[in-house]
Protein backbone atom coordinates (compact mmCIF):
# COMPACT_ATOMS: atom_id res chain seq x y z
CA UNK A 1 0.00 0.00 0.00
CA UNK A 2 2.68 2.44 1.00
CA UNK A 3 4.53 1.48 -2.16
CA UNK A 4 1.53 2.50 -4.28
CA UNK A 5 1.19 5.78 -2.39
CA UNK A 6 4.88 6.47 -2.84
CA UNK A 7 4.72 5.72 -6.57
CA UNK A 8 1.66 7.98 -6.91
CA UNK A 9 3.36 10.85 -5.06
CA UNK A 10 6.52 10.47 -7.16
CA UNK A 11 4.55 10.54 -10.39
CA UNK A 12 2.54 13.57 -9.23
CA UNK A 13 5.60 15.62 -8.23
CA UNK A 14 7.29 14.66 -11.47
CA UNK A 15 4.26 15.77 -13.47
CA UNK A 16 3.79 19.01 -11.50
CA UNK A 17 7.44 19.91 -11.93
CA UNK A 18 7.38 19.55 -15.70
CA UNK A 19 3.82 20.13 -16.80
CA UNK A 20 1.92 18.00 -19.28
CA UNK A 21 4.15 18.56 -22.25
CA UNK A 22 7.44 18.00 -20.44
CA UNK A 23 6.06 14.92 -18.76
CA UNK A 24 4.94 13.31 -22.01
CA UNK A 25 8.14 14.31 -23.80
CA UNK A 26 10.28 12.75 -21.10
CA UNK A 27 8.09 9.68 -21.03
CA UNK A 28 8.52 9.15 -24.77
CA UNK A 29 12.26 9.78 -24.44
CA UNK A 30 12.52 7.12 -21.74
CA UNK A 31 10.53 4.63 -23.80
CA UNK A 32 12.92 5.27 -26.67
CA UNK A 33 15.95 4.67 -24.46
CA UNK A 34 14.38 1.50 -23.08
CA UNK A 35 13.72 0.30 -26.63
CA UNK A 36 17.33 0.97 -27.64
CA UNK A 37 18.74 -0.86 -24.61
CA UNK A 38 16.34 -3.78 -25.10
CA UNK A 39 17.29 -4.04 -28.77
CA UNK A 40 20.96 -3.95 -27.85
CA UNK A 41 20.53 -6.67 -25.24
CA UNK A 42 18.53 -8.91 -27.57
CA UNK A 43 21.11 -8.49 -30.32
CA UNK A 44 23.89 -9.24 -27.85
CA UNK A 45 22.12 -12.38 -26.69
CA UNK A 46 21.81 -13.56 -30.30
CA UNK A 47 25.53 -13.04 -30.76
CA UNK A 48 26.42 -14.64 -27.43
CA UNK A 49 24.45 -17.83 -28.07
CA UNK A 50 26.16 -18.15 -31.44
CA UNK A 51 29.53 -17.42 -29.82
CA UNK A 52 28.92 -19.98 -27.10
CA UNK A 53 28.24 -22.68 -29.69
CA UNK A 54 31.24 -21.64 -31.76
CA UNK A 55 33.57 -21.59 -28.74
CA UNK A 56 32.33 -24.96 -27.49
CA UNK A 57 32.77 -26.38 -30.98
CA UNK A 58 36.29 -25.03 -31.18
CA UNK A 59 37.26 -26.37 -27.79
CA UNK A 60 35.90 -29.83 -28.62
CA UNK A 61 37.57 -29.90 -32.06
CA UNK A 62 34.18 -29.64 -33.71
CA UNK A 63 33.00 -27.01 -36.15
CA UNK A 64 29.88 -25.59 -34.52
CA UNK A 65 27.08 -23.98 -36.53
CA UNK A 66 28.22 -23.69 -40.15
CA UNK A 67 25.15 -23.78 -42.37
CA UNK A 68 22.51 -21.18 -41.51
CA UNK A 69 23.23 -17.86 -43.17
CA UNK A 70 26.69 -18.52 -44.54
CA UNK A 71 29.89 -20.32 -43.76
CA UNK A 72 30.02 -19.53 -40.03
CA UNK A 73 26.31 -19.95 -39.34
CA UNK A 74 25.64 -16.41 -38.05
CA UNK A 75 21.87 -16.79 -38.34
CA UNK A 76 21.73 -20.03 -36.33
CA UNK A 77 20.43 -18.29 -33.19
CA UNK A 78 17.83 -16.36 -35.18
CA UNK A 79 16.57 -19.68 -36.57
CA UNK A 80 16.49 -21.15 -33.05
CA UNK A 81 14.56 -18.15 -31.73
CA UNK A 82 12.06 -18.48 -34.58
CA UNK A 83 11.64 -22.15 -33.72
CA UNK A 84 11.01 -21.30 -30.05
CA UNK A 85 8.40 -18.72 -31.05
CA UNK A 86 6.51 -21.25 -33.15
CA UNK A 87 6.50 -23.97 -30.49
CA UNK A 88 3.37 -24.91 -28.62
CA UNK A 89 2.94 -23.05 -25.34
CA UNK A 90 2.33 -25.67 -22.66
CA UNK A 91 1.19 -24.92 -19.12
CA UNK A 92 1.15 -28.16 -17.09
CA UNK A 93 -2.17 -29.21 -15.58
CA UNK A 94 -0.91 -29.12 -12.00
CA UNK A 95 0.88 -25.82 -12.39
CA UNK A 96 0.00 -22.65 -10.52
CA UNK A 97 -0.54 -20.85 -13.79
CA UNK A 98 -0.49 -17.20 -12.67
CA UNK A 99 2.94 -17.59 -11.09
CA UNK A 100 4.01 -19.90 -13.89
CA UNK A 101 3.24 -17.24 -16.48
CA UNK A 102 4.77 -14.40 -14.44
CA UNK A 103 8.06 -16.11 -13.56
CA UNK A 104 9.91 -15.68 -16.89
CA UNK A 105 9.28 -11.93 -16.79
CA UNK A 106 10.34 -11.60 -13.17
CA UNK A 107 13.60 -13.19 -14.24
CA UNK A 108 14.01 -11.26 -17.48
CA UNK A 109 13.02 -7.70 -16.55
CA UNK A 110 15.62 -7.13 -13.77
CA UNK A 111 18.41 -8.48 -15.97
CA UNK A 112 17.36 -5.90 -18.54
CA UNK A 113 16.99 -3.18 -15.91
CA UNK A 114 20.58 -3.35 -14.67
CA UNK A 115 21.85 -2.27 -18.10
CA UNK A 116 20.51 1.16 -17.14
CA UNK A 117 23.66 2.13 -15.22
CA UNK A 118 26.24 0.62 -17.56
CA UNK A 119 28.26 3.31 -19.37
CA UNK A 120 28.54 1.98 -22.92
CA UNK A 121 30.66 4.94 -23.93
CA UNK A 122 31.78 8.27 -22.48
CA UNK A 123 28.29 9.72 -23.02
CA UNK A 124 26.14 6.68 -23.65
CA UNK A 125 24.57 5.80 -20.34
CA UNK A 126 20.85 5.67 -19.76
CA UNK A 127 20.91 6.98 -16.20
CA UNK A 128 24.12 7.35 -14.22
CA UNK A 129 22.57 6.94 -10.77
CA UNK A 130 24.24 8.26 -7.61
CA UNK A 131 23.99 4.82 -6.11
CA UNK A 132 24.65 2.90 -9.33
CA UNK A 133 26.50 -0.01 -7.73
CA UNK A 134 23.88 -0.35 -5.02
CA UNK A 135 21.19 -0.32 -7.70
CA UNK A 136 22.96 -3.15 -9.51
CA UNK A 137 23.30 -5.18 -6.32
CA UNK A 138 19.65 -4.67 -5.42
CA UNK A 139 18.15 -5.32 -8.82
CA UNK A 140 20.32 -8.27 -9.77
CA UNK A 141 19.09 -10.07 -6.64
CA UNK A 142 15.57 -10.01 -8.08
CA UNK A 143 15.80 -12.87 -10.63
CA UNK A 144 16.24 -15.34 -7.75
CA UNK A 145 12.61 -14.69 -6.81
CA UNK A 146 11.63 -15.46 -10.39
CA UNK A 147 13.57 -18.72 -10.29
CA UNK A 148 11.80 -19.78 -7.11
CA UNK A 149 8.46 -18.80 -8.65
CA UNK A 150 9.25 -20.89 -11.72
CA UNK A 151 10.36 -23.90 -9.70
CA UNK A 152 7.47 -23.74 -7.25
CA UNK A 153 4.68 -23.14 -9.76
CA UNK A 154 5.83 -25.91 -12.13
CA UNK A 155 4.67 -28.55 -9.64
CA UNK A 156 7.64 -30.69 -10.53
CA UNK A 157 10.19 -32.18 -8.16
CA UNK A 158 13.16 -31.43 -10.39
CA UNK A 159 12.04 -27.84 -10.86
CA UNK A 160 11.63 -27.20 -7.14
CA UNK A 161 15.00 -28.78 -6.32
CA UNK A 162 16.60 -26.62 -9.02
CA UNK A 163 14.89 -23.52 -7.71
CA UNK A 164 15.97 -24.19 -4.12
CA UNK A 165 19.51 -24.75 -5.27
CA UNK A 166 19.37 -21.53 -7.26
CA UNK A 167 18.17 -19.63 -4.20
CA UNK A 168 20.83 -21.09 -1.93
CA UNK A 169 23.56 -20.48 -4.48
CA UNK A 170 22.50 -16.93 -5.31
CA UNK A 171 22.28 -15.97 -1.64
CA UNK A 172 25.66 -17.50 -0.83
CA UNK A 173 27.53 -16.04 -3.75
CA UNK A 174 25.89 -12.62 -3.62
CA UNK A 175 27.81 -11.84 -0.43
CA UNK A 176 31.36 -12.21 -1.81
CA UNK A 177 30.17 -10.57 -5.04
CA UNK A 178 28.96 -7.53 -3.14
CA UNK A 179 32.15 -7.46 -1.08
CA UNK A 180 34.22 -7.52 -4.27
CA UNK A 181 32.19 -4.57 -5.55
CA UNK A 182 32.71 -2.83 -2.21
CA UNK A 183 36.47 -3.09 -2.73
CA UNK A 184 36.10 -1.17 -5.98
CA UNK A 185 33.77 1.34 -4.37
CA UNK A 186 36.30 1.92 -1.59
CA UNK A 187 39.09 2.41 -4.12
CA UNK A 188 37.05 4.75 -6.30
CA UNK A 189 35.42 6.57 -3.40
CA UNK A 190 32.02 6.61 -5.09
CA UNK A 191 29.02 4.41 -5.74
CA UNK A 192 28.36 6.15 -9.06
CA UNK A 193 29.47 3.95 -11.96
CA UNK A 194 30.56 7.00 -13.94
CA UNK A 195 32.92 8.03 -11.10
CA UNK A 196 34.35 4.51 -10.93
CA UNK A 197 35.23 4.69 -14.62
CA UNK A 198 36.58 8.22 -14.19
CA UNK A 199 38.84 7.03 -11.36
CA UNK A 200 40.49 4.62 -13.81
CA UNK A 201 41.21 7.22 -16.52
CA UNK A 202 44.61 7.16 -18.15
CA UNK A 203 45.16 3.42 -17.98
CA UNK A 204 45.04 3.23 -14.16
CA UNK A 205 42.84 0.19 -14.25
CA UNK A 206 41.67 -1.13 -10.91
CA UNK A 207 42.89 -4.54 -12.01
CA UNK A 208 46.45 -3.15 -11.85
CA UNK A 209 46.10 -1.49 -8.45
CA UNK A 210 47.51 -3.70 -5.70
CA UNK A 211 44.82 -5.20 -3.47
CA UNK A 212 42.09 -5.15 -6.09
CA UNK A 213 43.36 -8.24 -7.91
CA UNK A 214 41.76 -10.26 -5.12
CA UNK A 215 38.50 -8.43 -5.68
CA UNK A 216 38.77 -9.14 -9.42
CA UNK A 217 39.27 -12.87 -8.86
CA UNK A 218 36.41 -13.04 -6.38
CA UNK A 219 34.18 -11.06 -8.70
CA UNK A 220 34.95 -13.36 -11.63
CA UNK A 221 34.29 -16.55 -9.63
CA UNK A 222 31.10 -15.30 -8.02
CA UNK A 223 29.90 -13.83 -11.30
CA UNK A 224 30.10 -17.30 -12.87
CA UNK A 225 28.09 -18.60 -9.94
CA UNK A 226 25.55 -15.78 -10.25
CA UNK A 227 24.81 -16.56 -13.89
CA UNK A 228 24.52 -20.28 -13.06
CA UNK A 229 27.19 -21.42 -15.47
CA UNK A 230 29.46 -24.44 -15.25
CA UNK A 231 31.21 -25.11 -12.84
CA UNK A 232 28.39 -23.59 -10.77
CA UNK A 233 25.42 -24.74 -12.86
CA UNK A 234 23.77 -26.76 -10.11
CA UNK A 235 20.35 -25.10 -10.45
CA UNK A 236 20.04 -26.44 -13.98
CA UNK A 237 22.28 -29.48 -13.77
CA UNK A 238 21.09 -31.41 -16.79
CA UNK A 239 22.36 -34.79 -15.69
CA UNK A 240 20.65 -34.57 -12.31
CA UNK A 241 17.65 -32.27 -12.66
CA UNK A 242 16.61 -32.52 -16.34
CA UNK A 243 16.78 -28.74 -16.76
CA UNK A 244 16.25 -27.48 -13.22
CA UNK A 245 13.77 -24.70 -12.57
CA UNK A 246 12.72 -24.30 -16.20
CA UNK A 247 12.16 -27.94 -17.10
CA UNK A 248 8.37 -27.52 -17.44
CA UNK A 249 8.69 -24.47 -19.66
CA UNK A 250 8.38 -24.59 -23.42
CA UNK A 251 8.36 -22.24 -26.36
CA UNK A 252 9.03 -18.59 -25.77
CA UNK A 253 8.55 -18.82 -21.99
CA UNK A 254 11.61 -21.04 -21.95
CA UNK A 255 13.14 -18.60 -24.41
CA UNK A 256 12.82 -15.82 -21.85
CA UNK A 257 14.79 -17.80 -19.28
CA UNK A 258 17.40 -18.44 -21.93
CA UNK A 259 17.46 -14.76 -22.89
CA UNK A 260 17.78 -13.72 -19.26
CA UNK A 261 20.64 -16.13 -18.69
CA UNK A 262 22.69 -14.79 -21.57
CA UNK A 263 21.73 -11.17 -20.90
CA UNK A 264 22.91 -11.65 -17.34
CA UNK A 265 26.13 -13.21 -18.60
CA UNK A 266 26.79 -10.16 -20.74
CA UNK A 267 25.86 -7.80 -17.93
CA UNK A 268 28.22 -9.49 -15.51
CA UNK A 269 31.06 -9.28 -18.05
CA UNK A 270 30.29 -5.69 -18.97
CA UNK A 271 30.16 -4.70 -15.32
CA UNK A 272 33.44 -6.50 -14.69
CA UNK A 273 34.99 -4.54 -17.56
CA UNK A 274 33.58 -1.34 -16.08
CA UNK A 275 34.74 -2.00 -12.53
CA UNK A 276 38.16 -3.46 -13.17
CA UNK A 277 39.23 -2.89 -16.77
CA UNK A 278 38.58 0.83 -17.13
CA UNK A 279 35.19 0.59 -18.81
CA UNK A 280 34.98 2.35 -22.17
CA UNK A 281 38.41 3.93 -21.88
CA UNK A 282 41.12 3.06 -24.39
CA UNK A 283 43.38 4.51 -27.06
CA UNK A 284 42.69 5.12 -30.78
CA UNK A 285 39.41 3.20 -31.14
CA UNK A 286 36.08 4.80 -30.18
CA UNK A 287 35.05 4.25 -26.53
CA UNK A 288 32.03 2.09 -27.35
CA UNK A 289 34.27 -0.31 -29.29
CA UNK A 290 36.67 -0.55 -26.36
CA UNK A 291 33.77 -1.29 -24.06
CA UNK A 292 32.61 -4.11 -26.32
CA UNK A 293 36.12 -5.53 -26.72
CA UNK A 294 36.65 -5.71 -22.96
CA UNK A 295 33.21 -7.14 -22.26
CA UNK A 296 33.52 -9.80 -24.93
CA UNK A 297 36.99 -10.76 -23.73
CA UNK A 298 35.52 -11.59 -20.32
CA UNK A 299 32.55 -13.35 -21.90
CA UNK A 300 34.88 -15.56 -23.91
CA UNK A 301 36.94 -16.28 -20.80
CA UNK A 302 33.82 -17.37 -18.89
CA UNK A 303 32.83 -19.61 -21.81
CA UNK A 304 36.34 -21.05 -21.88
CA UNK A 305 36.05 -21.93 -18.19
CA UNK A 306 32.62 -23.42 -18.81
CA UNK A 307 33.87 -25.84 -21.42
CA UNK A 308 36.86 -26.80 -19.29
CA UNK A 309 35.67 -27.57 -15.78
CA UNK A 310 33.21 -30.15 -14.45
CA UNK A 311 30.32 -29.28 -12.16
CA UNK A 312 30.82 -28.88 -8.40
CA UNK A 313 28.93 -30.87 -5.81
CA UNK A 314 26.40 -28.90 -3.75
CA UNK A 315 28.36 -29.25 -0.48
CA UNK A 316 31.59 -28.24 -2.23
CA UNK A 317 29.76 -25.25 -3.67
CA UNK A 318 28.50 -24.08 -0.29
CA UNK A 319 31.79 -24.78 1.49
CA UNK A 320 33.68 -22.86 -1.17
CA UNK A 321 31.42 -19.83 -0.80
CA UNK A 322 31.19 -19.67 2.98
CA UNK A 323 34.53 -21.06 4.13
CA UNK A 324 36.77 -19.51 1.50
CA UNK A 325 35.23 -16.73 -0.57
CA UNK A 326 33.49 -14.78 2.18
CA UNK A 327 36.51 -14.58 4.53
CA UNK A 328 38.87 -13.78 1.66
CA UNK A 329 36.49 -11.12 0.36
CA UNK A 330 36.22 -9.55 3.83
CA UNK A 331 39.99 -9.54 4.13
CA UNK A 332 40.23 -7.97 0.67
CA UNK A 333 37.85 -5.20 1.68
CA UNK A 334 39.88 -4.45 4.80
CA UNK A 335 43.14 -4.54 2.85
CA UNK A 336 41.74 -2.19 0.21
CA UNK A 337 40.50 0.20 2.88
CA UNK A 338 43.90 0.13 4.61
CA UNK A 339 45.77 0.85 1.40
CA UNK A 340 43.28 3.58 0.61
CA UNK A 341 43.75 5.19 4.02
CA UNK A 342 47.54 5.17 3.89
CA UNK A 343 47.50 6.33 0.28
CA UNK A 344 50.15 3.80 -0.71
CA UNK A 345 51.09 0.18 -0.05
CA UNK B 1 44.24 -40.73 0.31
CA UNK B 2 44.89 -38.75 3.45
CA UNK B 3 42.57 -35.82 3.96
CA UNK B 4 44.33 -32.54 3.30
CA UNK B 5 43.76 -30.00 6.01
CA UNK B 6 46.07 -27.30 4.74
CA UNK B 7 43.64 -24.90 3.09
CA UNK B 8 46.27 -22.77 1.40
CA UNK B 9 47.90 -25.80 -0.18
CA UNK B 10 44.53 -27.07 -1.31
CA UNK B 11 43.67 -23.78 -2.94
CA UNK B 12 47.06 -23.61 -4.65
CA UNK B 13 46.76 -27.17 -5.97
CA UNK B 14 43.22 -26.46 -7.14
CA UNK B 15 44.24 -23.29 -8.94
CA UNK B 16 47.14 -25.09 -10.62
CA UNK B 17 44.91 -27.92 -11.82
CA UNK B 18 42.37 -25.41 -13.18
CA UNK B 19 45.18 -23.68 -15.06
CA UNK B 20 46.26 -27.03 -16.49
CA UNK B 21 42.70 -27.75 -17.58
CA UNK B 22 42.42 -24.37 -19.26
CA UNK B 23 45.69 -25.03 -21.10
CA UNK B 24 44.35 -28.35 -22.40
CA UNK B 25 41.17 -26.77 -23.74
CA UNK B 26 43.15 -23.90 -25.22
CA UNK B 27 45.41 -26.29 -27.10
CA UNK B 28 42.31 -28.00 -28.52
CA UNK B 29 40.82 -24.61 -29.32
CA UNK B 30 43.81 -23.67 -31.46
CA UNK B 31 44.14 -27.06 -33.14
CA UNK B 32 43.76 -27.21 -36.90
CA UNK B 33 42.36 -29.00 -38.75
CA UNK B 34 39.27 -29.99 -36.83
CA UNK B 35 38.20 -33.58 -36.37
CA UNK B 36 34.78 -32.95 -37.86
CA UNK B 37 34.52 -33.32 -41.63
CA UNK B 38 32.21 -31.17 -43.69
CA UNK B 39 30.84 -34.28 -45.38
CA UNK B 40 28.08 -33.53 -47.88
CA UNK B 41 29.84 -30.35 -48.98
CA UNK B 42 33.16 -32.11 -49.43
CA UNK B 43 33.93 -35.81 -50.04
CA UNK B 44 34.56 -37.77 -46.88
CA UNK B 45 38.04 -38.90 -45.95
CA UNK B 46 38.06 -42.71 -46.22
CA UNK B 47 40.60 -44.95 -44.55
CA UNK B 48 42.32 -47.55 -46.78
CA UNK B 49 40.67 -50.63 -45.25
CA UNK B 50 37.19 -49.12 -45.14
CA UNK B 51 34.48 -51.64 -46.07
CA UNK B 52 31.61 -50.02 -47.92
CA UNK B 53 29.75 -50.70 -51.14
CA UNK B 54 30.28 -54.11 -52.78
CA UNK B 55 32.76 -54.31 -55.65
CA UNK B 56 32.93 -57.09 -58.28
CA UNK B 57 36.54 -57.84 -59.15
CA UNK B 58 38.01 -58.63 -62.54
CA UNK B 59 40.73 -61.07 -63.50
CA UNK B 60 43.96 -60.22 -65.35
CA UNK B 61 42.19 -59.98 -68.70
CA UNK B 62 39.55 -57.69 -67.27
CA UNK B 63 36.90 -60.38 -67.30
CA UNK B 64 34.26 -60.68 -64.58
CA UNK B 65 35.31 -63.20 -61.94
CA UNK B 66 31.84 -63.99 -60.63
CA UNK B 67 30.40 -67.31 -61.84
CA UNK B 68 26.93 -66.90 -60.37
CA UNK B 69 27.42 -69.83 -58.00
CA UNK B 70 25.02 -68.29 -55.45
CA UNK B 71 27.39 -68.92 -52.50
CA UNK B 72 27.20 -65.25 -51.50
CA UNK B 73 23.43 -65.23 -51.69
CA UNK B 74 23.23 -68.25 -49.38
CA UNK B 75 25.69 -66.71 -46.95
CA UNK B 76 23.92 -63.37 -46.74
CA UNK B 77 22.10 -63.00 -43.39
CA UNK B 78 19.85 -60.13 -44.52
CA UNK B 79 19.00 -61.20 -48.08
CA UNK B 80 20.83 -58.20 -49.41
CA UNK B 81 21.64 -60.00 -52.69
CA UNK B 82 18.19 -60.51 -54.18
CA UNK B 83 19.19 -61.47 -57.73
CA UNK B 84 22.01 -63.48 -59.31
CA UNK B 85 21.67 -64.82 -62.82
CA UNK B 86 24.19 -66.79 -64.84
CA UNK B 87 24.57 -66.54 -68.64
CA UNK B 88 23.27 -70.01 -69.62
CA UNK B 89 25.99 -70.82 -72.14
CA UNK B 90 26.57 -74.60 -72.40
CA UNK B 91 30.10 -75.97 -72.51
CA UNK B 92 31.86 -72.72 -71.67
CA UNK B 93 32.90 -70.92 -68.54
CA UNK B 94 29.88 -69.66 -66.70
CA UNK B 95 29.77 -65.95 -65.84
CA UNK B 96 27.22 -63.78 -64.01
CA UNK B 97 24.88 -61.91 -66.31
CA UNK B 98 22.89 -60.08 -63.69
CA UNK B 99 23.60 -59.33 -60.05
CA UNK B 100 21.81 -56.97 -57.66
CA UNK B 101 23.16 -55.75 -54.34
CA UNK B 102 20.70 -54.02 -52.02
CA UNK B 103 22.54 -51.23 -50.16
CA UNK B 104 19.56 -50.67 -47.92
CA UNK B 105 19.79 -54.16 -46.44
CA UNK B 106 23.52 -54.83 -46.46
CA UNK B 107 25.16 -55.01 -43.04
CA UNK B 108 28.70 -54.90 -44.45
CA UNK B 109 29.34 -58.10 -42.44
CA UNK B 110 31.75 -59.50 -45.04
CA UNK B 111 30.10 -62.99 -45.00
CA UNK B 112 29.57 -62.90 -48.78
CA UNK B 113 33.22 -62.06 -49.34
CA UNK B 114 34.29 -64.97 -47.14
CA UNK B 115 31.83 -67.33 -48.81
CA UNK B 116 32.96 -66.56 -52.35
CA UNK B 117 35.05 -69.50 -53.70
CA UNK B 118 36.51 -67.42 -56.56
CA UNK B 119 37.53 -64.32 -54.58
CA UNK B 120 35.25 -62.40 -56.91
CA UNK B 121 33.69 -59.86 -54.61
CA UNK B 122 34.92 -57.49 -51.94
CA UNK B 123 33.59 -54.57 -49.94
CA UNK B 124 35.14 -51.42 -51.35
CA UNK B 125 35.60 -47.79 -50.40
CA UNK B 126 32.25 -46.55 -51.77
CA UNK B 127 30.20 -45.10 -48.90
CA UNK B 128 27.20 -43.31 -50.33
CA UNK B 129 24.20 -45.54 -50.95
CA UNK B 130 21.48 -43.04 -50.08
CA UNK B 131 18.51 -42.37 -52.33
CA UNK B 132 14.93 -41.21 -52.32
CA UNK B 133 13.41 -44.68 -52.54
CA UNK B 134 14.41 -48.23 -51.70
CA UNK B 135 15.11 -48.93 -55.33
CA UNK B 136 17.68 -46.11 -55.30
CA UNK B 137 19.82 -48.06 -52.86
CA UNK B 138 20.11 -51.04 -55.23
CA UNK B 139 23.19 -51.44 -57.39
CA UNK B 140 23.34 -53.70 -60.46
CA UNK B 141 26.29 -55.51 -61.96
CA UNK B 142 27.39 -52.59 -64.11
CA UNK B 143 27.64 -50.29 -61.11
CA UNK B 144 29.31 -52.91 -58.91
CA UNK B 145 32.03 -53.85 -61.39
CA UNK B 146 35.42 -52.40 -60.59
CA UNK B 147 36.64 -49.88 -63.19
CA UNK B 148 38.89 -51.15 -65.98
CA UNK B 149 41.71 -50.49 -66.45
CA UNK B 150 42.20 -50.09 -62.73
CA UNK B 151 42.89 -46.46 -61.81
CA UNK B 152 46.59 -46.02 -61.18
CA UNK B 153 47.57 -48.92 -63.48
CA UNK B 154 48.62 -48.23 -67.05
CA UNK B 155 46.36 -49.71 -69.73
CA UNK B 156 47.96 -52.83 -71.24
Amino acid sequence: MSLAVGAYQTLMTWWLARGWFGWIAQFIWMLLMAAIVTAFVLLTVLILVWLERKVSGDIQSRVGPNRVGGRFGPLQTAADALKLLMKEDIIPTGADWVIFVLAPFVVFVPTLLVFMVIPFSDRWVVQDLNLGVLFVIAVSAFPTIGLIMAGWSSNNKYAIVGALRAAAQSLSYEIPLVLAMVCVVVAAGSLRVGDIVAAQRGGHWFLLRFPLQFAFLIYLITAMAEVNRVPFDLPEAESELVAGYHCEYSGMRFGFFFLAEFAHLFFVSAFCATLFLGGWEGPVLPPAIWFLIKSYAIVVFIMWVRWTLPRLRIDQLMAFAWKLLVPVALAAVMLTALVQLRGRW
Amino acid sequence: MARRTNLAAEVAIGAWSIAQGLAVTLSNWLRRPRVTENYPARPAHILPRFRGRMVHKRDEQGRLKCTACLACQKACPTLAIPLIKGDDKKGREKRAAAYVWDGGRCLFCNFCVEACPFDAITLGPGYSTVGESRADTHRDLEQLLEPWPRPGEAAR
